[in-house]
């Protein structure tokens, strides 16, 4: 309370200084940018105060500002000293500016927890990113070098600068070389991020990366490598006990994410496919630990620390085995902080068993959307806590550096990962003339009976690798022990040692096979290092046993990093993995170029396709194939022997593509598409129209004309029926589309001939279009935004629909309506609004916010309510969770908002809502893409191939254009539309803001670590759901699902569905109306879990179409059995007899291996 | 500093630490022209991959040609960029790997070269002799598309990759592919009357000749050290022909290479100026620190010196004190005042490149002039504001390159002050 009261003082100050330097002119700006409140008082016992910290632990400064200012990165040494980079210079080195960033040393000699010494070890550096000490200096990121500098002299200064490596990208100072990390097996990993493209020389060869990635590297051979690709910001690497990698990412929005060994991740540059993180929504993470050790309480060992420097959260995750992977959960903060400022933004176990966080302290925590020079920005403050277990001892400081070998060995059998690590470098520095003897001496000596026995063998194993000296039989005997995760290491080890084993191959046959999966995929991922016929033939074993995710992306990549291994054989008929069509077919999908059409069709045609791969077999065929195989999936579906309708309709819809995209048209006689145009189902009908226009079948033109005339049709069918009247181009055809568009014919029919006219023919579309809009009401705004949308898709478009509106009167809401469809394309299409704008009698300027005025709403904040401000946000004409997740619930095409609040401050916030395009968020500029065909396409990049780019359009779907079809891009800036809030009033507005700002702050408004239900779908009240509602019962509706008209529905933040949301149906016989919902779970691993509901009074359930009722134990949840996949939960209620919302929570049932997601999204 | 010390005659014969090691080195009729004596005015542009990149961090290279002209008004603009191609594979950034040869053309246009360096094969040569005829193909592609620019060119071959103890790799197969790749780079510069610098068979004679003790000029095997590119710079195929080494003026003066003059006795012992035509080349760096440079001694000899003790005084300042008989024996000196100021100037060229970079390579390009320059575009106009710096750097190079005359002067002792 005492706090708030404060803040409004200081809320109330900034008003008073608004308002005088309004009297003596100073700069609004300034003002404005200022307005998030002052700062808080920058002295370090102030910010601890306001830690709220996890129970059973305490917080204490280890070392502050002046002494160090802006950590970045920190790593501590074998002595037990922590080495700081820090750089003043961020973001940007101005004119003048000497770069003079530093490395730091601090100590804490007397073992008291507060460092009495720091030292500058080095300056003169350029934003140094990464540090990590070792090999008798400190390994330093420096812009684009990795230095490695020494102190020779023992006066605590460095005196040599070696160039280890350069040729580093610094596109984005955040995205330098960064995550300087020794592995557990004696390699520096390092991380870069996406906007940086590097390229590397090495006595090995030159290494470039562009994107984001973690690079592999050892210092003394030089050899260098890519472990991943990808991830947006990867600020956090840590490896766990049995050497698998974690890595989080300060700008993607999936939490943990699991390594897998030459995986990408998103934004890998040219990845055709993509792994995804281990927690979808969650805010962005910087750092990486996975604490471990005596001095903490157990429950905490082996869990994965990770800063939300947005929400000012130290974070908590617990990870488990998934399959091959992993599943993560996050638990309870370890800190949580009310001042904006406090920013972790790196984690260390310390040598004490306590955990250290680097907090770098500001206001502003990047400079993409805020200005490099905004005087906020702070430049020289920066602390070091340290945290620890309230009355719990701390672990005695490992003594490494003068220890003789064996203590060093000895110490490879510590509880703290940090003792083993440093006593791993230790020895490695040591070298192997010293170690080696010792070192087999140690592992022939540890006790069998040891419960860590198969651990400490690993350590050993892994001090061989470190010293890079093959030890083949004790190798051998990893990979065949007890131990799953003992095995799955020792796996990757065959890597590195490959030239020095007698039988590489021989070791991995049988891991290939292993019964733990993870084992498996370790092993399929050596294989890809080393092509071979026999390496590919042995990797596709793993087929044979259960392959989830994970191993089928395993498998994927590994089939096409051997492809130059056994493609050609396969080609020539000399190589069939086997004999094992199923491992071929996978194979060649995985490839998926031109190259396994051959093969592919050979299986195809002697009947060896095994059934379940027979669908993606086709599809391949279709995307790749030339005229006659084209030809081949023609005659299939024409057929129709054995496939759906559904099926057969996809398949001609794919043959249409391959004409558009490669201009390849199915050879033989074409006119037989005219069997389907008469066939019952709605999809197939629609499929062969559009092909029958994309082929140009002339002798198919009367039953074109039939359908297009048709107004029984399915719309959709209507639709390509039209568009291929269009496609075929001859006059005849052409007039009888312009016959429909004209006055007179049905007013769907219009519609569908004015907007298929307008894709085909802007100019001569556009008369008719502008007398069209002229004779509509509000009541169309959806048949208005197709129609629009089609002259959008054109270059020339959107200016004739402009010229063509001159004079024409239109409705004034269906107008405002119509703008905004027009803005959220992203186009910049300025002279049709004008247009539109004088058409539709609107003012033609938009609402506009003076610099004062902007003031005056930031300095109302206080005053605003958030919880009205969350229901404005909900507000359905707003659509803003048509674009933006809350903790992943709503749409992807814009940021996700759930930490906003707690990373933006408010005058960014506000000027997002009145002017969207004045600071794009880091990763949502739109691009404007225009085809070969003609048709302009914007949207968010997802992802870019060799062959193809994928945009999310403004409608969250996914296109994919082929680069070849690509005449020019351009970058363009946000795809949130102008003038959303204008219908707003200014209470409104404030009350939005103050919710967004809330957003992630300690309070209602941060999303927690509940696994909520977020994302659920409502049965629309249509008349068709009245019907089957009143006729039948809510189970007949769920079993029909796919029948009926969802509306999504969105969790709000505190995870609840509101009542007064949902739609009522109405039942026959007066009985009360019921509310249907529906959301999904994913499961990974089958078992046991848990749905708990805040009360299950007045609700039915249902899974997948079946009855279930609450645990007896536990009325309020339903504990549920489930099998690998995606499971529907149903609920019901009468709304007369619960006005309380539903949340559901889905939990670990005690006991259970199972593994379980939500499914979010729109 | 230890104190200078007398040294044998047989030192002296074998030429300590000579200064300038082309002397005598005419130019022969029918020889070309040597491409590094530079014109006033002249802009000499280096690109290549890291091997020219790197030199900007000791900038021995750009050191020993600026001491080279010294009355000539040139200017370096170092172009290089880590494992580029002659495609400007490296340059791409955010554009398709094309696009990276028009950025590599644009930038070298950009630099308003008179004199074009380059120093490409290195990061091709990995590409081994499957790659040579698209390095041929791309490296004159390059050198079409800049011709424009009407540029002398010289052109580098690669390096040869230095034998290190193991880990680190073998490098015999990788020199039967440089070999070939600088053989190629010779081939392109005899089609096109450019010069050429067989700097594989320089460096591989040199390390042929080099004791098994000596520090090796890389750290990996394909990278100079300081040390690396202080040899490379002090190369006579890698400078003009140095001034006749010129008489000393009087019998009784040896002083290395230095031009002696105005030899005069004096009352109490003798006097004399040095008027050296250039500066002297930069000392190699002290082991372990290849950023900083200690100088070797050079032995000054003056006989006919009568009995007694003498004491030198440089431009009034003295030096060291020695009987007749040592200055005789000849004496070594400490570095003089040329050679701090040698090193000054090398410090204001690394300066200047540094400089120099932040305009021409800046941090955070997405914000400042890419696609998000909507965001901090505005910011652009900073880094324009790093020419002056470059120009006023310039300026201090054009007065360090200069030598300047010293006074010598050797003054007995007064016995009755013993």
């Amino acid at each position: 309370m005492k706090k708030r009261t404060s803040r409004r003082i200081g809320f109330k100050a900034v008003y008073w200084m608004t308002a005088s330097m309004i009297l003596w002119g100073g700069s609004l700006s300034v003002v404005a940018q200022n307005a998030t409140g002052p700062l808080p008082d920058p002295d370090p016992e102030v910010e601890r105060q306001s830690f709220i910290v996890a129970d059973g632990f305490e917080v204490n400064l280890y070392a502050a500002d002046p002494l160090i200012a802006k950590p970045i990165q920190m790593n501590f040494d074998a002595e037990g000293r922590l080495w700081i980079a820090s750089s003043e210079v961020y973001p940007q080195i101005k004119p003048g500016q000497e770069a003079n960033d530093k490395v730091l040393v601090l100590e804490d000699k007397d073992g008291d927890g507060v460092a009495e010494t720091t030292r500058v070890f080095a300056d003169g550096l350029l934003i140094p990113t990464g540090i990590e000490p070792g090999d008798g200096g400190v390994y330093v990121a420096n812009s684009t070098e990795l230095l490695h500098l020494k102190d020779a002299d023992g006066d605590g200064k460095a005196d040599s600068r070696r160039v280890v490596l350069s040729g580093f990208g610094t596109e984005d100072t955040h995205h330098l070389l960064h995550t300087l990390r020794w592995g557990h097996d004696g390699m520096l990993y390092m991380n870069q991020s996406v906007y940086i493209h590097s390229h590397v020389e090495t006595p090995h060869g030159v290494r470039r990366l562009n994107a984001g990635g973690v690079w592999r590297f050892r210092p003394e051979t030089m050899d260098l490598d890519v472990f991943i690709r990808g991830l947006w910001n990867p600020w956090g690497h840590q490896v766990d006990q049995w050497g698998q990698s974690f890595l989080t990412d300060g700008a993607g929005s999936e939490g943990i994410n699991y390594a897998l060994p030459g995986g990408s991740y998103a934004m890998a540059a040219g990845a055709d496919r993509i792994l995804k993180g281990l927690n979808p929504g969650s805010p962005k993470y910087s750092g990486l630990e996975i604490v471990d050790g005596r001095h903490l309480p157990e429950s905490w060992r082996g869990n994965l620390i990770a800063n939300d420097f947005r929400g000012n959260r130290v974070c908590r995750f617990i990870v488990s085995d998934d399959g091959a992977g992993f599943a993560s959960r996050e638990q309870a903060e370890l800190i949580k902080s009310s001042q904006v400022v406090f920013r972790p933004i790196d984690v260390k176990m310390g040598p004490d068993g306590a955990i250290y966080i680097a907090d770098w302290y500001n206001p502003i925590i990047q400079h993409g959307e805020v200005d490099f020079r905004d005087p906020r920005r702070d430049h020289t403050r920066g602390r070091i806590w340290r945290v620890t277990a309230k009355g719990r001892p701390l672990v005695e400081r490992p003594r490494l550096v003068g220890a003789d070998v064996h203590k060093l060995l000895e110490a490879l059998r510590a509880p703290e990962s940090f003792t083993r690590h440093h006593a791993k470098r230790v020895l490695k520095e040591r070298g192997a003339a010293d170690v080696v003897p010792a070192l087999a001496a140690w592992i022939k000596g540890l006790d069998p009976a040891d419960p860590r026995f198969e651990h400490h063998r690993l350590e050993g194993l892994w001090t061989y690798q470190s010293l890079d000296v093959a030890e083949p039989e004790l190798l051998g005997r990893l990979l065949e022990s007890d131990e799953p995760n003992v095995r799955a290491a020792a796996v990757r080890v065959v890597q590195f040692w490959w030239d020095r084993l007698s039988d590489p191959l021989g070791l991995l046959a049988p891991r290939v096979v292993d019964e733990n999966p993870r084992t498996r995929l370790e092993a399929v991922r050596v294989l890809a290092r080393f092509p071979s016929e026999r390496a590919s033939a042995l990797a596709m074993r793993a087929l044979d046993k259960p392959v989830d995710g994970f191993l089928d992306y395993a498998l994927w990549s590994t089939a096409r990093e051997l492809a130059t291994a056994w493609l050609p054989a396969a080609r020539a008929g000399r190589f069939d993995f086997e004999g094992n069509p199923r491992r071929l077919v996978f194979a060649l999908e995985a490839v998926g170029t031109k190259q396994v059409l051959k093969p592919l069709l050979a299986l195809y045609r002697s009947g060896r396709v095994p059934g379940e791969q027979d669908e993606a077999a086709l599809s391949l065929i279709a995307k790749l194939g030339g005229p006659d195989e084209l030809a081949l999936i023609l005659d299939l579906v024409e057929r129709g022997e054995g496939l759906s309708p559904a099926r057969r309709s996809a398949l001609l819809d794919a043959l249409v593509r391959a004409g558009r995209d490669r201009k390849v048209v199915p050879s033989g006689d074409l006119t037989k598409l005219g069997l389907l145009l008469d066939d019952p189902d709605a999809d197939l009908r629609a499929s062969a129209a559009e092909a029958a226009g994309a082929w140009k079948v002339s002798a198919l033109r009367p039953k074109l004309v039939e359908l297009a005339r048709e107004d029984d049709a399915a719309p959709a069918a209507r639709q390509r029926a039209i568009a291929a009247l269009l496609a075929l181009g001859d006059p005849e055809s052409v007039r009888v589309v312009e016959t429909l568009a004209d006055e007179g014919s049905s007013p769907e029919a219009r519609t569908l001939a004015i907007g298929s006219l307008a894709g085909h023919d802007p100019r001569a579309a556009a008369p008719r279009a502008s007398k069209w809009l002229a004779s509509l009401g509000p009541d169309r705004a959806g048949d208005v935004q197709k129609v629009l949308g089609q002259f959008l898709q054109r270059k020339e478009g959107p200016g004739a629909l402009a010229k063509a509106l001159e004079g024409a009167k239109l409705d004034a809401d269906l107008t405002k309506l119509a703008i905004r469809a027009v803005q959220s394309s992203g186009q910049p299409a300025g002279d049709l609004i004008r247009a539109l704008s004088e058409a539709g009698g609107l003012a033609a300027a938009r609402r506009v916010y003076s610099d004062g005025e902007k003031a005056s709403i930031l300095a109302e904040l206080p005053q605003g309510d958030p919880a009205r401000g969350e229901a404005i946000f909900r507000r359905a004409e707003l659509t803003c969770l048509n674009c933006h997740a809350i903790a992943g619930a709503g749409g992807r095409v814009g940021p996700g908002l759930e930490s906003i609040g707690a990373s933006a401050p408010a005058d960014y916030l506000l000027d997002s809502l009145l002017e969207p395009n004045k600071a794009v968020k880091e990763n949502y500029h739109s691009t404007i893409v225009a085809t070969d065909d003609g048709r302009i396409i914007t949207g968010i990049q997802v992802r870019q191939s060799d062959s193809e780019l994928v945009l999310r359009d403004a409608e969250d779907h996914e296109i994919s254009i082929p680069l070849d079809a690509i005449e020019e891009r351009k970058p363009a800036g946000s795809l949130m539309p102008d003038g959303l809030t204008d219908p707003l009033t200014r209470g409104e507005l404030v009350d939005l803001v103050r919710f967004l700002s809330e957003l992630g702050k300690i309070g209602p408004y941060s999303v927690g670590q509940d696994r909520v239900l977020r994302t659920w779908r409502a049965l629309e009240s249509t008349p068709e759901a009245a019907t089957a509602m009143i006729r039948s019962s809510p189970e007949v509706v769920i079993q029909n699902r796919e029948s009926w008209v969802w509306r999504p529905v969105h969790a709000t933040v505190a995870g609840l569905l509101l009542p007064e949301e949902l739609p009522a149906n109405p039942r026959a016989n007066k009985a009360p109306p019921l509310t249907l919902v529906q959301s999904s779970i994913a499961v990974t691993t089958p078992g046991v879990v848990k749905l708990r509901f805040n009360s299950a009074a007045g609700l039915s359930f249902w899974i997948d179409g079946r009855r279930v009722e609450p645990d007896p134990n536990e009325p309020d949840a339903l504990l549920l059995d489930l099998g690998r996949g995606t499971h529907n939960l149903f609920v019901a209620h009468e709304p007369s007899r619960r006005a309380e919302p539903i949340r559901c929570v889905l939990e670990d049932a005690p006991g259970s291996a199972a593994q379980a997601s939500p499914v979010l999204g729109k | 500093m230890s104190p200078p010390r007398p040294i044998l005659r047989a030192a002296l014969l074998l030429g300590l630490l000579p200064i300038v090691q082309t002397l005598g080195r005419a130019a022969r009729a029918d020889e070309p022209p040597n491409p590094w004596i530079l014109k006033s005015g002249d802009r000499v542009v280096l690109v290549g991959d890291t091997f020219i990149e790197r030199d900007q961090r000791y900038g021995y290279l750009e050191t020993m040609l600026t001491l080279a002209n010294p009355d000539r008004d040139a200017t370096f603009r170092n172009l290089g960029w880590s494992a580029d191609t002659t495609r400007g594979l490296s340059r791409a950034g955010f554009d398709p790997p094309k696009a990276g040869f028009k950025a590599l053309k644009e930038q070298v246009l950009a630099a308003k070269p008179t004199v074009l360096v380059v120093g490409y094969g290195m990061a091709e040569s990995f590409d081994g002799e499957a790659g040579l005829s698209r390095f041929v193909e791309g490296y004159n592609a390059f050198l079409d598309a800049v011709a424009p620019a009407g540029a002398r060119l010289i052109l580098l071959s690669p390096l040869p990759h230095e034998a290190m103890a193991p880990p680190l790799p073998d490098p015999a197969p990788h020199n039967r592919d440089l070999k070939r790749y600088s053989q190629a780079v010779g081939e392109i510069a005899r089609e096109r009357g450019a010069a050429f610098v067989d700097l594989y068979h320089e460096f591989e004679s040199l390390r042929n000749r080099r004791g098994p003790d000596a520090p090796p000029d890389t750290d990996n095997g394909i990278h100079l050290t300081g040390l690396g590119y202080q040899r490379l710079a002090t190369l006579p195929v890698m400078g003009p022909p140095s001034p006749e080494a010129s008489e000393s003026g009087s019998e009784r003066i040896e002083f290395g290479a230095h031009r002696v003059v105005r030899v005069e006795d004096s009352a109490d012992g003798i006097r004399f100026a040095v008027e050296d035509p250039r500066l002297p080349a930069p000392p190699p760096p002290p082991p372990g620190d290849p950023d900083s440079s200690e100088a070797g001694p050079t032995a000054l000899r003056v006989k006919g010196l009568a009995p007694g003790r003498y004491a030198l005084k440089i431009d009034g300042q003295t030096i060291v004190d020695r009987t007749a008989e040592e200055w005789a024996e000849g004496v070594a000196l400490p570095p003089g005042p040329d050679l701090e100021r040698v090193e000054k100037l090398r410090e204001t060229i690394n300066a200047k490149n540094l400089l120099f970079f932040y305009r021409w390579r800046p941090q955070n390009i997405t914000y400042l002039f890419g696609f998000r320059k909507h965001e901090q575009g505005n910011n652009a106009v900073e880094i324009p504001r790093f020419d002056p710096l470059v120009d006023a750097k310039e300026r201090e190079i054009a007065q360090l390159r200069k030598p300047v005359p010293h006074s010598y002067e050797l003054i007995r002792e007064s016995e009755a002050a013993r």
